[in-house]
Formats: structure tokens, sequence, C-alpha cells
């Protein structure tokens, strides 16, 4: 585990200083990919490199007959996101997760930023999902003040996003974690809709929300392969509506 | 290693014919519970067949203004009384079904 030998970076732009990073990978109601693809689209975020490894599973991307990436960096003014369009195994998880925090860590980045799902029993009756954030440090914390949630105050917390923040304190770089309320085993646009409406004070722009959530049969019905293989590659407790916040 | 062998089409583009919905099937106390996502799906256009073993689901919507048909036969993992099963689809697509168990069918013998 964290081994980052044999992921390779590719980065085509110019680099930016003290950034924001968002990382998006697939879980729990594919919350974070949804989310960060609109955000790319809305931000107009350019691609600007790859992350690739042998390690990875091995499955391209096909649009109109060409082989993409799978793993993609999209950049902007101060800002990258990070998405992983394919579900990864947890040792390859592991590995990308460092890898990038390893790169990152180079720029000093203001905060680094996952956002996931977590599975609620009751999501069909919720209309609003609640949002909640964990930092992984008062530095952090001050850097990602007007990231609107509650706080995850007292608990326990394991899982992908406990990984991320532990990995991210590792290396002395300001990380939060932002946990939607959310399906399982569905696609779940407005879940990530919430996250939005959760760092849009902090990114400092509109983000048209509505568009998402008018877009949002599209959306589960493009994304229901992805959803389904999520499901097959991810360990069962992160799944089950037995919350990974325990407070 | 079956996977790295293995042919993945993702995206719907790859689908020909019905889309099976993803669901998701709970064993609770007195029978089984199923969700299944049906974006587009209003309840006019959908079908919901029950039987000892199984549910059948079938259902028709415009996605992006292009149609998609829906289908998926779920086996239950306990049989279930078919008279009994109650469905609601929620606004945004989502169909709830209760599927009670069957009944047990004990009936008291009289004993010469």
């Amino acid at each position: 585990m964290g081994d980052t030998i044999d992921v390779e970076i590719v980065e085509t732009a110019v680099e930016v200083k003290n950034p924001l990073l968002i990382l998006a990978v697939p879980g729990a109601g594919l919350v974070g990919v949804i989310a960060a693809d609109h955000l790319i689209k809305s931000m107009g975020l350019k691609e600007i490199g790859k992350i690739d490894s042998p390690t990875f599973p091995p499955v391209i991307a096909i649009r109109d007959g060409v082989a993409k990436d799978t793993i993609k960096i999209y950049g902007g003014t101060n800002l990258y996101v990070v998405k992983a369009d394919i579900p990864l195994p947890v040792t390859a998880l592991a590995q990308l997760t460092t890898a990038v925090l390893d790169w990152i860590a180079k720029k000093r980045p203001k905060l680094v930023m996952v956002i996931g799902g977590i599975p609620e029993e009751d999501r069909l009756k919720i209309t609003n999902p609640t949002v909640m954030k964990v930092y992984n440090s008062d530095e952090a914390k001050a850097a990602g003040e007007k990231i609107k949630g509650e706080f995850m105050k007292d608990g326990f917390l394991s899982g992908y996003a406990a990984f991320f923040l532990k990995e991210a304190s590792r290396r002395g770089i300001p990380a939060v974690a932002l946990i939607v309320q959310s399906f399982a085993v569905y696609p779940d646009p407005g879940a990530a809709a919430e996250a939005l409406r959760a760092i849009e004070p902090l990114l400092g722009v509109e983000l048209d929300i509505s568009k998402l959530e008018e877009e949002s049969e599209t959306i589960r019905l493009k994304l229901k392969e992805l959803m389904s293989q999520t499901v097959k590659a991810m360990p069962k407790e992160e799944l089950s509506a037995t919350p990974m916040y325990i407070g | 290693m079956g996977w790295f062998y293995r042919e993945v089409r993702w995206g719907y583009f790859a689908v020909r014919g019905a889309v099976e919905p993803l669901s998701e099937i709970k064993l609770v106390k007195d029978g089984v519970e199923i969700t299944v996502d049906l974006p587009g799906v209003s309840k006019e256009n959908l079908s919901l067949s029950a039987s000892e073993d199984a549910i059948l689901i079938e259902a028709t919507s415009m996605v992006g203004g292009a149609p998609v048909r829906y289908r998926k036969l779920i086996k239950m993992p306990i049989p279930i009384d078919p008279d009994g099963v109650k469905a609601k689809l929620s606004e945004n697509g989502i169909l709830y079904i209760y599927a009670p168990a069957k009944a047990k069918g004990f009936r008291r013998v009289e004993v010469e």
C-alpha cells in the first residue's frame, strides 16, 4: 500500500501554485464523479494531464472509436480536479491517492478535497441530503471555512475518506472530506448537487446546479454501468447502510 | 484474474434492446424489499408482475429525448405471496416494492 513508483502522472499545462485540488473517484452513489463532471463542464476546466499505472485495471474509455484515458487531471484558475472514470480495486485506489498527494504536495496546495457519498438507508425519503465535512487540521478548517455543511464533531470515520485525510496529514497537506448522504447503489445526482452547493462559496463561482438537476435522469442512465462496476469493485462495508461515521 | 480477459462495455450507448435497470434486494423481517432505479419512468408506463419466486418489471420512458425500454426479472430469495405485493414509484423514478413472505401454510391437523 502506498507505493507510488508505478504510478505515472503526466501534466501538460503550466503548473499552478497554492491550488485547490478536488479528487473524485467512483464510490457510493457516484457522488464525487457526478459532482466533478458538473464542475468541469460549468467552470470550463481543461484536460491538462492523465494518471496511469500498470497496476491499474486494463480498462480504457472509447469515444468515437478512439481510446481515451480513464483517470484525468483537469485544471483552471487555482483549481485542479482529478477524476477517475473507472472503479479501482482498493490497492490501486490507495496508489492513486498517494501519487496524487505526492504530486500536489510540491505545489503547496491551499486545500485538497475528496467528495463522496455515504449510503443512507432512508435516502428515498430525503429531499435535501445532508453534507458533512471533516478536516484533517485547524489549518484545513481555516482554508475551507467557506464550505457549507455540518461538521462531523466527535466520533470515528473509516473507509476511503479516512485514508485520504490520513495520507494528506502525513504529507502536511490541509485536507477536507465532504461526505453527502446518498444512495448506495444508484447514481445520485441529487447528492452531488448538494455537495456542489456546499463548495460554491469556496470556489466563488455559480455552478448552475439546476442544470445538473434537470439532467438527473440522463446522468443516472448514462452512469448505470459505471455504478454497477463500482458496486462490484467496492468493499461491501463501504456500500452497506451502516454509517462509516460513528459519532 | 477473470476481469483481465473480460471485455467490459460501459455506457448505455452499447446497450441493444432493453436496458436492465439497477436494483437492490433486501431481506426484511416479514418478506423482501426491492428498489429499482428507473430514470424517467412514470406510473402509466410501468408494468409489474409477481409470482411466488420472481418479480418482472417492464417500463418505457423518454430520457434526454431518446426512448428507453427497461426490463428486469428479479428472482426472489424466498417464496413470496404475489397477491400481497405492494409497490410505489417515487417522483424521481425509483420503484419501491414490498413482497411479503409466503405464509408457511401450516394448518392444524386433527389427530384421531
